[in-house]
């Protein structure tokens, strides 16, 4: 075999050994019946452990493959890991969820596994054109992931919204990338940026191009305003897939608009840069406004992961190195401490009451489940980025991110959202501490729901005790 | 003569005629077809990038997206009966049972 098509091979094999995997976990749902549908899930968590182990890249190694189409470094290898422990975390934790439901199926977990394969690609791609097609592996398994209480009007109606707008978004952005073709000569990103170094940025194709590709990413990430359909499918969506929706699809636009932005329009950082502060200043301040009159707290929580988005965004206009290794932390920590929320708020269920995720419903569950109210103190606590939680290391080194790139008025704005943003979470630890219970709750966790939100708790604690460790772990991996 | 520029002309009419229909029309049958619509615009700026740079590579997108459409209308009919099956029905209007 030749060096390049050695090369080649290397800089795909994660992604061909997840699909292969994917494809197994198919056979399995077929093999598997009824109650035994949850071990497809779990050989799937198999599958990602073994694909983690072994396609881990050396520290600094580029493994550039297929005409500079795709990149495997540790930049691709770090956000793996995050979509491999959310889906890890959705997963132990939706076993009891589903089957309440009645959907515990294969599919469920076969469609999470397809879909972090699209986002592998999202993140590896050096090209348009395999972006694109990663992007609609990822959007089309969240399509289904979002509708996938077939029985449920809200489930149905969430996957219904997600389709129109997420296929309203791609065309923006393919119809924007087809200008950016045209004008440039090419779809790689290395040979844009080449051309917009040489003149290309002036035409006006290309500005119209990119504002079009520009507003089909922040539909994307949900940024203010481009959110609309962001509350609406989180609180449809079956509550573990929302916190999977919440995490991965979310860290894989991030890290590929990184990757787009900063070698594709790096001769532009001016025009991206003024468009991203203004949206992440806009995503903060109305995510965390309108997340105050919330009385639906999976609403609250969507709403509150619509200004998250904003706060990684001052990450992504920092655009140095402390950047993107706050983008892929904070992405890290969020899964831990998200999911485990989610995870939490999916056991919580109302005696005969239509709704199950009112904020009344959370009222006295400190005497009657501590257990429970301690763990979504914790998660709580940590998303308001109280020190010392893992949240508060996240958005520590986003802002000081933008320290370093001497974007002070948005690190100012930014800390000024994360204390609005302490209201609307104490709210409800409040709630479980203080009030009395109007109705009856059941909040019993079952075991897998107590493996996922201890895992998460454990974690959001540790990283918040010992964060030096932690970060330097992931500055190690991101050279 | 047929410049580059008519081809432009036409692909922008027919996106924009499939932004409009996405956002006036109420029916989501009708909203998923302003969706292709779209989509096909996007394949003729492609085709005629690609004959004007003389390059295959837009030709090839054309490819990719027009496979990506037809998992995209498979997923979203699904979808579009399912709520069909809880509802009774498709317009976009009475599709609002999430508000705050």
């Amino acid at each position: 075999m030749t060096p390049q098509a050695m090369m080649n091979l290397v800089s795909i094999a994660p992604e061909v050994l997840m699909t292969v995997f994917g494809l197994i976990l198919v056979v399995l749902d077929v093999m598997t019946k009824g109650e035994k549908k949850s071990m497809v899930g779990y050989f799937g968590i198999a599958f990602m452990i073994i694909t983690a182990l072994i396609s881990q890249p050396a520290i600094g190694g580029k493994y550039l493959g297929f005409g500079n189409m795709v990149m495997w470094d540790t930049f691709s290898y770090v956000f793996f890991v995050i979509f491999a422990l959310a889906y890890t975390l959705t997963t132990l934790g939706s076993v009891e969820y589903l089957r309440d439901k009645g959907i515990l199926k294969g599919e469920f977990y076969t469609i999470m596994f397809f879909s972090i394969i699209g986002m592998m690609f999202m993140v590896s791609a050096f090209d348009l054109t395999v972006f694109y097609v990663g992007l609609e592996t990822m959007a089309i398994s969240m399509y289904v992931l979002a509708g996938f209480n077939k029985k449920c009007a809200k489930s149905a109606e969430s996957g219904v919204k997600y389709f129109i707008i997420g296929a309203f978004s791609s065309g923006m952005l393919l119809f924007g990338m087809t200008y950016v073709y045209g004008a440039t000569g090419s779809m790689n990103y290395l040979e844009i940026a080449e051309a917009l170094k040489n003149g290309a940025a002036e035409n006006a194709t290309v500005k119209i191009g990119l504002i079009l590709m520009l507003a089909g990413f922040a539909f994307k990430i949900s940024a203010v305003p481009f959110h609309m359909w962001a509350p609406d499918v989180y609180q449809g969506a079956p509550t573990p897939a929302a916190g999977f929706m919440t995490v991965a699809p979310k860290a894989a636009a991030f890290a590929s608009l990184v990757r787009f932005v900063w070698i594709a329009l790096e001769p532009v950082a001016g025009l991206w840069g003024t468009f991203f502060s203004i949206l992440a200043v806009l995503t903060m301040f109305y995510g965390n406004l309108v997340a105050l009159s919330q009385t639906n707290v999976k609403r609250m929580l969507a709403y509150s992961a619509i200004s998250h988005a904003g706060y990684m965004m001052i990450g992504l206009v920092a655009m140095n190195k402390e950047g993107y290794q706050a983008i892929a932390l904070y992405s890290l920590i969020y899964a831990f401490m998200n999911i485990g929320a989610f995870t939490l708020l999916g056991v919580l269920k109302n005696k005969g009451m239509v709704e199950d995720e009112r904020l009344e419903s959370f009222a006295g569950l400190a005497k009657k489940n501590p257990m429970y109210a301690l763990g979504m103190l914790i998660f709580m606590f940590s998303l308001a980025g109280i020190p010392p939680l893992a949240g508060f290391i996240g958005k520590y080194m986003i802002f000081m991110a933008a320290m370093k790139a001497e974007l002070y008025w948005l690190a100012v704005i930014g800390a000024l959202n994360s204390a609005l943003a302490c209201y609307y979470y104490m709210r409800v630890t409040i709630y479980m501490y203080f009030n009395e219970p109007e109705y009856e709750v059941d909040a019993t966790i079952g075991r897998s729901a107590f493996i996922t939100s201890f895992i998460g708790a454990v974690v959001v604690l540790a990283v918040g005790f010992f964060p030096s460790a932690f970060i330097s772990f992931v500055k190690h991996l991101l050279v | 003569m047929l410049t580059l520029a008519h081809y432009l002309v036409l692909s922008a009419i027919i996106f924009s005629i499939g932004i409009a229909g996405v956002l006036i029309r109420r029916n989501l049958i009708v909203m998923f077809m302003s969706l292709e619509l779209m989509l096909n615009a996007v394949n003729i700026n492609l085709a005629a990038f690609s004959n004007y740079l003389q390059q295959m590579t837009g030709q090839i997108f054309i490819v990719f997206v027009m496979a990506v459409a037809a998992a995209e209308a498979a997923v979203g009919l699904a979808l579009i009966i399912s709520l069909f099956r809880n509802k009774q029905t498709i317009n976009a209007d009475e599709i609002n049972t999430m508000r705050g």
